[in-house]
């Protein structure tokens, strides 16, 4: 489709490899029940009878808190809204979904200061920025049509920063490379922003009009001056000078951040640095400006939109929130909203294992794979009653299943999609599931049926209805309007509204309009290197695979251009431990052993080591340190050893 | 002159994706991309030579230059090898008994990997027609990275 | 119906040791092994085959038949043939690529259509991979000093 506004018809390789993961033999393609002797084929209606009843087993005996949903980013906003609906009116709030391990961070950050947890500007926006700030994202592997139009930016004469421990393809790109030693992001944030505000650069009518908390940030800016920041960083003072002031006197100037802000124990007030150095610069609400949160699954904005979160209802309104709780009982006919948030993602881990939880019901999500700590995931999913596992191949974690729903892939369904740009689209199937598998919304009203919840079985336009009910900015939303055209983006409270494209335009979504600047402080990761673990690991993703592997891992070109897992290891690094390119290595922390084939290469600075999660064994390694208020893993940083054995 | 797949490589990010529409549409990849020295990734194909020391050198007459193209025909093709090995540019290879090399997807409107570039790197062009617009972009991006770039634009009093 | 048999008669002088006969031959009779810098064609004594598909095959022409009533005429041997080629080791990698005979040929070849220099250090002593290397390093050249970091 060369006339789509995001991609031009362009695709990642990935995207080019789509038929032969979806073509797969190793397709889940019938219910299976887990027996002494393997796995036992059997019927929907005893596959749907059976988790009705181990779920109502557990309530009966147990209560609503010890069922647990873990949804799918990858599932559409329909499917996503019945999951969470199930849940709640089974009266718990444990539902959550993976933007717990990616982007739970910017919920908490940018809604704390900006009003709202979402990219302020579209895409293409970049394209017209005259200043792009990249840090903590790799986009040119993880997102390669953003390139375009950073490549776009620059050909009109835009400087671009990128702020990253390693030097990526997205470094290539940058006028500017911010070599920064993994987790000093507010350092170094607070240190442009000290230069800023010394300098005088900062945008005064904007901050006095449409923010609160300045003076406060002023004060905390003041330990943050170049010198201390270059020694915390191990960034040249010159260079972050030369940075703020790049970012700020710039016209129009765009901050594109990741996981290498999010992924933090610090994760929130990360994201809060993020936003306050554009507030103070005003570089918000305009065409080329704006906060963009790169998100990395095709559906997690939408299933963060739809409520399958712990702490928030569709629309985003809290848990324990009686106005929202009201609206939302009033839609769904019932008075039974359970008031305390509920168990996240990484909590419910936690939870199961120590038998809180006894019946977890996961679709479409590996967390063996993307959880960290494996083992305690592994260990966790053992001690449960009963799993439920809805995916399209037999992942890690569905080896631990008590029963198996084989489920449709996004292109043999039909439902809408919110990309990280806040765009919704439709999607019409392209092809049939293979052997009995179901569409997820279909296995869902099902259970729902099963469970006794009063669900009419209806199709996913029908369902958008009641979404563009219960979530205002979905107001708007309506399947045939959305098939015209590009889908649309929310804000899109009406039916003749024509969707919102940048957001804090003219006010902020706090409940008085401004935003709020926060000041936050550096400090360092949970765990950091020491005499015993003296690497720092650090994780993330390669161009060549998706997420935890499970669709990718199964691409017969990406496996043989990526076959196995890889460290990279700095070649000074390499040389004092007689490391080779090629040799097997094994890495271990404080929680497990994995591993892996060493790469030598200067993309990693000294003292660094860098895994992709795509192949399992990367997760038995990580921490599972939280950030305080979005319960993110620090996954990239954890301190690690090299053995030769 | 003939067409041949170029790459700015100012843009090309090392994603692979063309190698992989190339395999998807061809039967077999015939664009490859390597990273340098891990700092430029350049996708490297035929390139549809003026003239084509493949054609000169083969004894059967398979690859034959016609009409401003070099046209293959698999019939006539003994499976020798003498033209991967006249290849300046070590982009033929031959498999099954096949020459495979990039022929801009004969046939489709759009080569597979120009339309799927993420980053807008690969295009088609004649060689004579190459010179302006990269010559262009090569010698700012140079001054550029030499000199000690501005911070670019002035903050708009608003 | 009697078979009738063949002789192979590759000409040793001819040979460029390309090994195009080894994938022509429908039944595979005529082999080739590689091993370090020897590669080796292996013709069998004789072909029951009523076909000519090595012989087309052959750039330099040099496989020829005798049937069976011209066996005392001429010097053909009745047992199978091996000949043998010393490969040429890349300049760059040292993986051994072609023969020497190979390159001559591709050599007199290209020179017809553009000058080649007479020896050291250009495309020709690379293997293909090592020549699309050098082709990417050249390509790189200027980027990679505008990319220092």
């Amino acid at each position: 489709m060369p006339e789509h506004p995001v991609n031009e018809g362009s695709l990642c390789p990935k995207g080019n490899t789509t038929l032969e993961v979806l073509n797969h033999p190793d397709r889940l393609k019938f219910p299976l029940r887990k027996t002494e002797n393997g796995w036992e084929r059997i019927e929907w209606e005893a596959a749907l009878d059976l988790a009705a009843a181990k779920m109502k087993g557990s309530l009966e005996k147990s209560g609503p808190d010890s069922l647990a949903f873990l949804g799918s980013a990858k599932c559409s906003n329909e499917e996503n809204y019945i999951f969470q609906k199930i849940a709640r009116l089974l009266g718990t709030n444990n539902v959550d979904n993976c933007a717990r391990l990616c982007h739970a961070s910017t919920l908490t950050g940018l809604g704390k200061t900006l009003g709202t947890g979402a990219m302020t500007n579209p895409i293409s926006d970049l394209a017209s920025s005259e200043c792009i700030f990249v840090i903590g994202s790799n986009f040119a592997e993880n997102h390669p049509p953003v390139s375009r139009q950073v490549l776009r930016a620059k050909e009109k004469g835009a400087f671009v920063i990128v702020a990253d421990p390693r030097i990526t393809p997205t470094s290539w790109l940058a006028d500017l490379a911010l070599r920064l030693k993994p987790g000093t992001d507010i350092a170094l944030l607070n240190g442009m922003m000290h230069v800023i505000v010394s300098e005088g650069l900062w945008d005064r009518r904007f901050v006095r009009e449409r923010t609160r908390g300045f003076s406060e940030l002023e004060q905390n800016l003041q330990r943050y001056d170049p010198e201390t920041v270059s020694r915390i960083t191990g960034i040249p003072s010159a260079d972050i000078i030369k940075a703020a002031r790049a970012y700020a006197r710039a016209g129009t100037a765009a901050i594109v951040y990741s996981m290498g802000i999010t992924q933090h124990s610090s994760g929130t007030d990360n994201v809060t640095a993020c936003a306050d150095l554009a507030l103070i610069c005003g570089h918000i609400g305009e065409k080329g400006t704006g906060i963009l949160p790169l998100r990395g699954q095709n559906n997690v904005q939408g299933a963060c939109d739809m409520g399958a979160l712990a702490e928030f209802y569709p629309g985003y309104g809290k848990v324990g929130d009686p106005e929202a709780a009201g609206r939302l009982q009033t839609l769904w006919r019932t008075d039974e909203l359970s008031e305390h948030p509920g168990k996240t993602a990484t909590e419910m881990v936690e939870a199961a294992g120590k038998g809180k939880i006894k019946t977890l019901y996961v679709i479409g999500e590996d967390p063996v794979n993307s959880h960290p700590d494996s083992s305690q995931v592994k260990k966790a999913l053992e001690n449960l009653d009963f799993l439920i596992v809805q995916d399209i191949f037999m992942t890690d974690t569905a080896e631990y299943a008590d029963l198996i729903l084989p489920a449709a892939a996004f292109a043999e369904k039909e439902g809408s999609f919110t990309s990280t740009e806040r765009r919704v689209q439709w999607v019409e199937p392209a092809l049939l599931p293979p052997g009995e598998a179901r569409a997820d919304l279909e296995i869902l009203f099902g259970l729902a049926e099963k469970l006794g919840l009063d669900f009419p079985c209806r199709g996913a336009g029908e369902v958008l209805e009641e979404i563009s009910v219960a979530v205002p900015a979905y107001g708007g939303m309506e399947k045939e309007r959305m098939k015209k055209g590009f889908g649309l983006v929310w804000p899109c409270p009406g039916p003749a509204h024509p969707g919102t494209p940048i957001l804090h335009t003219e006010s902020f979504k706090t409940p008085d309009g401004f935003a709020r600047i926060i000041p936050v402080e550096h400090r360092s990761p949970a765990e950091t290197p020491g005499p015993e673990y003296p690497f720092l690991l650090t994780t993330g993703r390669t161009v060549l695979h998706y997420n935890a592997g499970s669709m990718s891992r199964r691409s017969k070109s990406l496996l043989k251009k990526e076959p196995e897992l890889y460290v990279e290891i700095n070649p000074a690094d390499a040389r004092t431990m007689e490391i080779r390119d090629g040799n097997k290595l094994f890495l271990e922390t404080r929680r497990g052993k994995t591993e892996a084939t060493a790469r030598l290469t200067e993309r990693v600075g000294q003292g660094v080591l860098f895994m992709p999660f795509h192949f399992p064994g990367t997760n038995a390694l990580t921490a599972g340190s939280l950030d305080r208020e979005a319960k993110i893993p620090e996954f990239k940083v954890s301190a690690c050893r090299i053995r030769r054995y | 002159m003939p067409e041949a797949v170029y790459a700015d490589l100012s843009r090309c990010i090392a994603c692979h994706a063309c190698e992989l529409a190339c395999e998807r549409e061809n039967e077999s990849a015939k664009i490859f991309v390597q990273v340098v020295r891990g700092l430029a990734a350049v996708p490297v194909s035929c390139r549809q030579c003026e003239t084509p020391l493949c054609a000169a050198v083969c004894p059967g007459e398979a690859l034959n230059y016609r009409d401003s193209r070099l046209e293959y025909d698999a019939e006539k093709c003994t499976g020798c090898r003498l033209c991967v090995l006249a290849c300046p540019f070590g982009t033929a290879e031959l498999r099954a008994g096949v020459v495979e090399r990039c022929d801009l997807c004969q046939g489709k409107e759009i080569p597979a990997c120009v339309a799927t570039c993420p980053s807008g790197a690969l295009f088609c062009a004649e060689a004579e027609n190459l010179g302006e617009d990269i010559r262009t972009r090569r010698a700012e991006r140079i001054k550029k990275a030499l000199g000690n770039p501005e911070p670019a634009g002035r903050r708009v009093n608003r | 119906m009697k078979e009738s048999t063949r002789t192979l008669a590759p000409e040793e002088e001819k040979c460029i040791g390309c090994r195009a006969c080894t994938s022509a031959c429908p039944e595979k009779l005529i082999t080739f092994s590689e091993e370090e810098k020897l590669r080796s064609i292996s013709f069998p004594a004789n072909c029951s085959s009523d076909c000519e598909l090595c012989a087309l095959a052959c750039p330099e022409k040099a496989i020829s038949f005798i049937f069976p009533d011209e066996g005392e005429k001429s010097r053909v041997s009745l047992e199978s043939q091996t000949l043998n080629f010393e490969l040429v080791p890349c300049q760059k990698c040292g993986t051994a690529f072609a023969t020497r005979r190979e390159l001559e040929k591709v050599r007199t070849a290209i020179s017809e259509k553009i000058p080649l220099p007479s020896t050291g250090g250009f495309w020709m002593e690379l293997c293909p991979g090592c020549r699309q290397a050098a082709f990417r390093e050249k390509q790189a050249k200027t980027i990679i000093q505008a990319r220092k970091f």
